[in-house]
């Protein structure tokens, strides 16, 4: 299956879904004008992921995110959690911009009671 | 013809700080172009990002949930209108949003207002898991019920929520927030 690349736009992030590598970005700034809508492509990948037990690593590299784009992370970690206590593989990597402490929080956040692999970085 | 008086509008807008206003449809190009404006003017701000996000929701809270709305040129998709005003205070920035809501949604505005202020910072916190978590009410929904409470976890103070009764079908809605300046 090809790679699938959403370049990124003022108001919505880069997103990068590799599905022969099991991998799914999603980087830069999230406001769109319809969260759901813009999102949809992913939640496919993920169903499609999970369906074909793929091994699937998901990074999260954004700076900003409005409440509904927050939403749909929240939909996407538990369909995540699900697949993983269904005995899938699946890894999130949650990234923050090393001074940016709310990002740092919001992840903490999302981590809360998860029960997935779920690891926090900071990058420069 | 009607002479405009520019000149008093400037110094209004000046004396008042006014750091952004518009009134009109708020199309995502609006939204994302005053977002980068704020970014810009507030830069030397500690809170410029609380600012920035808040904006983004109350101009969204427009786009979405005005009564008055319009279609934009080559789109299928309507927006809503509204005004949003920016000002500087001497210790303070003050953020507003108004638009026209339908009389029926008057009610689960005020209560949703008087909620969120009724709620200290960690109660917030635990409000907006609480809802993040909850499902979506119908599967088209484009907002997650999120934004009020977000506005009122990165605001100081309270969210000051004015309803004008205008006529048998539509009130004006004011929603009113302040940042406290950090730095100084």
């Amino acid at each position: 299956m090809e790679k699938v690349h959403i370049q990124k736009t003022k108001s919505s992030p880069e997103v990068i879904m590799d599905f022969d590598a099991g991998t799914l970005e999603i980087k830069g700034e999230s406001y769109p004008e319809n969260a759901v809508a813009f999102y949809k492509p992913v939640f496919d990948w993920i169903a499609e992921a999970t369906n074909a037990k793929k091994a699937i690593k998901i990074e999260f590299k954004l700076d900003y995110f409005n409440t509904s784009s927050s939403k749909c992370v929240m939909d996407l970690l538990d369909l995540s959690e699900k697949y993983f206590s269904g005995n899938g593989k699946i890894e999130v990597k949650w990234y923050y911009k090393e001074d940016d402490d709310d990002m740092l929080e919001t992840g903490q956040e999302f981590a809360g009671d998860l029960k997935l692999p779920f690891e926090i970085l900071s990058y420069s | 013809m009607e002479k405009v008086d520019l000149y008093s509008q400037y110094q209004q807008i000046k004396d008042h700080k006014v750091l952004v206003s518009f009134k009109g449809a708020i199309s995502q190009e609006v939204l994302s172009e005053f977002g980068s404006m704020i970014r810009s003017s507030l830069s030397a701000e500690t809170n410029t990002k609380k600012i920035f996000a808040v904006f983004i929701e109350l101009a969204q809270n427009i786009v979405h949930y005005s009564s008055e709305r319009q279609t934009m040129f080559g789109s299928a998709s309507q927006v809503g209108i509204g005004i949003i005003i920016l000002r500087e205070k001497l210790d303070h920035f003050s953020l507003s949003a108004g638009n026209f809501i339908s009389n029926d949604t008057v009610e689960k505005v005020k209560l949703k207002c008087e909620k969120v202020n009724s709620m200290n910072k960690d109660e917030l916190k635990a409000y907006y898991q609480e809802q993040i978590k909850s499902p979506r009410k119908t599967e088209s929904s484009k907002g997650a019920g999120l934004g009020l409470i977000d506005i009122a976890r990165k605001a100081d103070g309270p969210i000051e929520c004015t309803i004008d009764p205008i006529d048998n079908s539509n009130s004006f809605l004011t929603l009113s927030v302040i940042f406290k300046k950090e730095n100084q």
